[in-house]
């Protein structure tokens, strides 16, 4: 997996992991520090994922736009980074002509 | 807290984002090129190296800054205000500009030097960053909106 992608991975799953900690206190007990201390953090978390998405070289376009999706973001390019692996994957052993279609 | 913060934010601001700002400006004048160098150019691997490793050095110790800049904003109880979040929107742009695309061309630019056209794009980006550096700076002295 290209560097990018690992990273995009690393960073989506901590987007995930934090709107997910958010939504579960929402539901329950409703602590005002947890939502205090940890909003910031995920909104942080969606901007580091979004401006990656936008800015790394050689993304679909897919990959670049689900990305700003609030709290779906960082589940929606978890998926498409296993996707992009594999196509990136597919170029690698072989290539074919449309591989390269849709990047920008 | 809150000083040592602050001094800590504009300490790293001033010494790891000024001198990215610098060399990221300065790499495209000395990175090789095939050919006759354009405009101003005056090519020189070893300085283009050079440059390009401050820029990718003090880049990644420049994360301090937004770091601490958060934490600053927690302490003070500002997280809510408007300029904050459009500093911390341009912050992010400007971190994944050099992070994504300065450093990776001017990697490329050292790797496979090409007749000068990369170079051409690479100080348009730079010029980017350094303007939105300067934006969040002008909204850190403004504060428009600040309670």
């Amino acid at each position: 997996m290209r560097p990018l992608l690992r990273a995009l991975e690393v960073l989506s799953v901590l987007e995930l992991l934090s709107v997910l900690v958010l939504l579960v206190n929402l539901a329950t007990v409703h602590a005002a520090g947890v939502s205090s201390a940890l909003g910031p953090v995920h909104g942080a978390l969606y901007l580091a994922v979004a401006v990656t998405a936008l800015l790394g070289r050689g993304l679909l376009p897919r990959t670049r736009l689900l990305a700003l999706v609030p709290v779906l973001g960082g589940v929606l390019t978890l998926v498409n980074v296993r996707h992009e692996a594999r196509r990136t994957g597919t170029v690698a052993r072989g290539g074919s002509a449309h591989a390269a279609w849709g990047r920008w | 807290m809150e000083k040592l913060l602050l001094a800590a934010h504009v300490l790293a601001g001033i010494l790891f984002v000024g001198p990215v700002a610098v060399t990221a400006s300065l790499f495209p004048r000395y990175a090789p090129v095939v050919g006759p160098p354009p405009g101003r150019g005056a090519p020189d691997r070893s300085v283009a190296t050079a440059l390009h490793r401050v820029t990718r050095g003090y880049g990644v110790l420049a994360l301090v800054v937004p770091v601490v800049g958060l934490l600053l904003a927690g302490v003070q109880g500002r997280l809510g205000e408007g300029w904050i979040t459009a500093a911390m929107v341009l912050t992010a742009v400007a971190g994944g500009l050099l992070a994504l695309r300065v450093v990776p061309i001017q990697r490329e630019a050292l790797e496979s030097p090409d007749d000068g056209t990369r170079l051409r794009g690479l100080r348009a980006l730079t010029g980017v960053f350094n303007l939105l550096w300067a934006v969040v700076v002008v909204l850190m002295v403004v504060r428009p909106g600040a309670a």
